[in-house]
């Protein structure tokens, strides 16, 4: 993944390898929202149709958290014994 | 004259004046300091110090903080994340333990998201190298001449202070970035605290 890539696209990735993104933009809905907090949403994702925001919003909220994953199921292997290079 | 419009390195360094620090700060008691998980403001990240990536693979996390990593966003300061990876990096291929030590490691970086990453800005790394320096002198005595030291200290010292140097990014990174650092490091925190009582740290003990 590239450092500079945008927060949605790195979250559409992990959802594809978790199997949740069907491809296709199927599902209509209505929705109101906060136009500060949807200024706010573009602006990060880089997006301004409204439509990609949401999509890219939501892929950003589904997307699977590896780090939280990592700290809950990591186990103990690091030895007492370990110090830091540095 | 400098120009406000312009500011510099050493604008920045001297947020700490060097001349005012001779003395260390006496060691406060842990009541006096920020233990407490249920004192912190909701709305928060969380930013890690390195020793708490290695606590956790140690099984050292006490519950509370274990629970608190769990439920608030958490950004990472790339100054931990090189400490993980050079001590990675630096380990013997050919030596018997190096895939035991290595391999948790490795794990945990690639459980860190880049996006989720975060540097310390240039001017944090001028407040950062004048803050670790007063600390070196008047806190931890890593200030003596190489004439005062055994053979091979010198080195020690070097690294002591780098050390310190590298704690003082993390610690001012999470500060820019509004974020509540996590730290087990609870003398050198201390004294951080001292400085810019205004970052918001979280400390333990392993």
């Amino acid at each position: 993944m590239s450092a500079t890539q945008a927060p949605h696209q790195a979250a559409l990735a992990a959802l594809r390898l978790a199997g949740a993104v069907t491809g296709a933009r199927s599902q209509r809905i209505s929705v109101r929202v906060d136009p500060g907090v949807m200024r706010a949403a573009a602006a990060r994702l880089g997006l301004t149709n409204p439509s990609d925001v949401v999509n890219a919003s939501l892929a950003v909220a589904a997307a699977p958290d590896r780090f939280k994953a990592w700290w809950t199921d990591a186990e103990a292997t690091l030895p007492d014994d370990f110090e830091l290079a540095v | 004259m400098p120009n406000p419009n312009h500011p510099t390195a050493g604008a920045q360094a001297l947020t700490h004046d060097p001349d005012r620090y001779v003395r260390p700060f006496p060691r406060r008691r842990d009541t006096e300091l920020p233990f407490d998980p249920g004192a912190l403001p909701a709305d928060m990240p969380l930013m890690l110090d390195t020793t708490v990536y290695v606590h956790r693979l140690q099984n050292k996390i006490p519950a509370p903080i274990h629970a608190l990593v769990e439920a608030r966003p958490v950004l990472h300061c790339a100054v931990a994340v090189a400490e993980i990876a050079i001590s990675a990096g630096i380990m013997d291929p050919a030596h018997a333990t190096t895939e035991r030590y290595r391999t948790p490691l490795l794990g945990l970086l690639h459980g860190i998201g880049t996006l989720e990453m975060r540097t310390p800005s240039p001017m944090a790394w001028a407040e950062a190298g004048m803050l670790a320096g007063i600390l070196a002198r008047t806190q931890f005595g890593l200030a003596r001449s190489r004439t005062a030291l055994p053979p091979g200290a010198m080195e020690q010292q070097r690294e002591s202070r780098r050390r310190l140097l590298n704690d003082a990014l993390i610690f001012l990174c999470a500060g820019e970035q509004g974020a509540i650092l996590v730290s087990g490091h609870v003398a050198d925190m201390d004294v951080l605290l001292r400085f810019r009582p205004d970052i918001r740290v979280l400390l333990y003990r392993a």
